[in-house]
């Protein structure tokens, strides 16, 4: 399946934070979001999940308006992982996962055998299965935001958004994600991840959208975007690309000011 | 569910059922004519079974006086029914509370439903209504708690929406005012001391004088209010995660958030009708469950109500024993039992918590 904006628009509290942005997020495509604090790649993935409305364009699910669909059904498709990892409640691993069983479980039914296999799967997926009857609010970070993780994989969603997923981890268990992200889309899923790390959206990502103050700035394959100059013009810093011993390029950044100075 | 938890949950209720039952053959057989539980099951076989059974087994109706069916069967089994059920509705209704506002301090008095209840109430001693027939309080108290919640979710919702935060300010708020239409009312009748006297013990709380028409007023709303929490209990749960997380999995977060507002209406005003207003048992009765099984609302809310209708069981029968022949008012007793108690268990907790 996949998930695309068709120049969505949205407005909060009076005000556009984001205006006419077209992104398509396809299936075995890790694509990541990118942009400056404030810019809207939030925004934008909260709109792709059909969280927050749209003021203008429409989402479309296979060519199918989200508005039309139910919560449930979207659900069903699209999993939104948000920025805050905080659990204040002391649910056991295993509870909070099969928490995102809930879009395919009726009313009144227990869990069924395809419930637990798919709870437990995606706790294998994530690595947390160890984990399963540790109350869930002593975690670490790095746990918390793979248990989140696993509990949005267990409803077996065709379209994973994840909303800046290696803010608060350090470097390994933002690697993990990183790896698991990149798995997923190996694995035929649509990967859509808001990101800040340049050099993990070279080494990680297939697309890259580049988001400037509400607006798409550009979309496509990762070398075509992110050249120094679009770095320049929205990040306002000067990225030299250097050739890793692997013929990956990855970037240095300096601030322009300093830059110019030098030059 | 762990091994674990499961036995614990064996436990609690291998534990609390029996209890539950003991307190009530109890609290029946205690009282100023104390009865053997004989004489209570006696007259529950009386009342209960066919009588051509009791003959065929050779059962003594000459031994079931008219008083005992009196004192069991009109007054005390149905008190400590309303007992039961109240405690069971309020506690329940806490429970919802609590994992709707992700607060462990939210009671159903947040939404303006308690107050809601307690002005209904009111209404019907000072118009004089509540003095005709033992229907207009409740009836009354019951509206008024719909009332309230009606009037205040209508001014937290815009387009559709409801912000948890706008309706814990509006029903603060709007609980802060129908407390002092209430006040007033009472203040404008507290020449009529007969008027005043009953107001005051119905703030109170209170279960004397409860007889079947007040069980049957409340058991089905109470029943209805716990069916429809436990049908909502996963949303509850998922609610806990915070809204946007809830909708993401598939939760209709609006239409959940009304269903388990108005659960929490029908259940606070059926209890609050019947038995005024008795505080605590929302708090301390989920909060203590929680500690001991769980957050988990498939867990908590049915133990809940198992536990609320024991813990007022016993606060009912200390209120009508404690200093006799006065009654000590029930919502004072749950208060005084209920405060150390829930202190122990905090500084319990979080004793075993630094540990």
């Amino acid at each position: 399946m996949r998930l695309e904006a068709a120049g969505i628009s949205v407005d909060r509290g009076g005000r556009r934070i984001l205006n006419s942005a077209s992104l398509k997020l396809e299936p075995g495509k890790f694509t990541a979001i990118i942009g400056p604090n404030g810019s809207g790649k939030s925004t934008l993935l909260r709109a792709l999940a059909g969280l927050w409305p749209v003021s203008g364009g429409r989402v479309l699910l296979d060519n199918r308006p989200l508005r039309q669909l139910s919560r449930r059904e979207i659900a069903r498709h699209v999993a939104f992982v948000p920025q805050d990892t905080r659990i204040d409640f002391a649910f056991t691993v295993a509870e909070l996962v099969s928490m995102g069983r809930h879009s395919h479980r009726g009313r009144f039914s227990s869990e069924t055998a395809a419930d637990r296999r798919a709870v437990d799967a995606a706790l294998e997926r994530c690595d947390v299965a160890h984990l399963r009857d540790r109350a869930a609010n002593e975690l670490s970070g790095g746990e918390r935001q793979r248990v989140l993780l696993a509990r949005s994989l267990a409803a077996q969603p065709d379209i994973v958004l994840l909303d800046e997923p290696t803010a608060s981890l350090d470097i390994e268990h933002a690697l993990d994600i990183l790896e698991l992200c990149r798995e997923l889309a190996r694995d035929g899923h649509a990967v859509g991840v808001a990101l800040h790390d340049l050099n993990a959206v070279v080494r990680y990502a297939d697309v890259v959208c580049l988001i400037d103050a509400g607006r798409v700035a550009g979309v496509g394959a990762v070398p075509e975007v992110l050249q120094p100059e679009a770095i320049r013009r929205v990040f306002g810093v000067e990225a030299t690309p250097v050739a890793g011993a692997d013929g990956v390029h990855h970037f240095v950044f300096e601030r322009l000011d300093r830059h110019d100075m030098r030059h | 569910m762990t091994s674990r938890a499961r036995l614990r949950l064996g436990l609690f209720y291998s534990l609390l059922l029996p209890a539950l039952v003991v307190a009530a053959v109890v609290a029946v057989g205690i009282g100023s004519t104390p009865l053997p539980w004989q004489t209570i099951l006696r007259v529950c076989a009386v009342k209960l079974l066919p009588h051509q059974w009791l003959a065929a087994i050779g059962f003594d109706f000459s031994s079931v006086t008219a008083t005992d069916q009196l004192v069991v069967w009109i007054i005390r089994i149905p008190r400590v029914l309303v007992a039961a059920v109240v405690g069971a509705g309020l506690a329940t209704s806490g429970a919802i509370m609590q994992g709707l506002f992700r607060n462990p301090l939210a009671e159903p008095g947040l939404m303006g439903i308690g107050p809601g209840a307690a002005l209904g109430g009111v209404l019907a001693f000072v118009t004089g209504w509540g003095a005709k027939s033992v229907l207009p309080v409740p009836l009354l108290s019951m509206a008024g708690a719909l009332a309230a919640l009606v009037l205040v979710y209508a001014m937290s919702t815009r387009g559709g929406v409801t912000p948890m935060s706008t309706l814990l300010l509006a029903g603060v708020a709007s609980g802060s005012f129908v407390s002092a239409v209430t006040s007033l009312l009472l203040t404008l009748n507290v020449a009529n001391w007969q008027i005043a006297q009953e107001v005051i013990f119905w703030m109170m709380g209170g279960l004397d004088a409860r007889t079947w028409t007040h069980f049957w007023l409340c058991a089905p709303f109470v029943g209805l209010g716990l069916c429809s929490g436990l049908l909502s209990a996963r949303d509850l749960d998922l609610l806990m995660q915070g809204e946007e997380t809830a909708a993401s999995l598939g939760v209709d977060v609006e239409s959940a958030k009304r269903v388990l507002a108005v659960t929490v209406a029908i259940l606070t005003g059926s209890a609050v009708a019947v038995a005024g207003m008795v505080g605590f048992v929302g708090l301390l009765v989920p909060h203590a469950v929680r500690l001991l099984l769980g957050p988990s609302h498939r867990v908590v809310l049915p133990a809940s109500a198992v536990g609320g209708a024991l813990f007022l069981i016993v606060c009912d029968l200390v209120a009508r024993t404690i200093h006799p022949p006065t009654e000590i008012r029930l919502g004072v007793i749950t208060a005084l039992c209920g405060g150390p108690f829930f202190i122990v268990l905090l500084l319990r907790h979080y004793r075993e918590a630094s540990l």
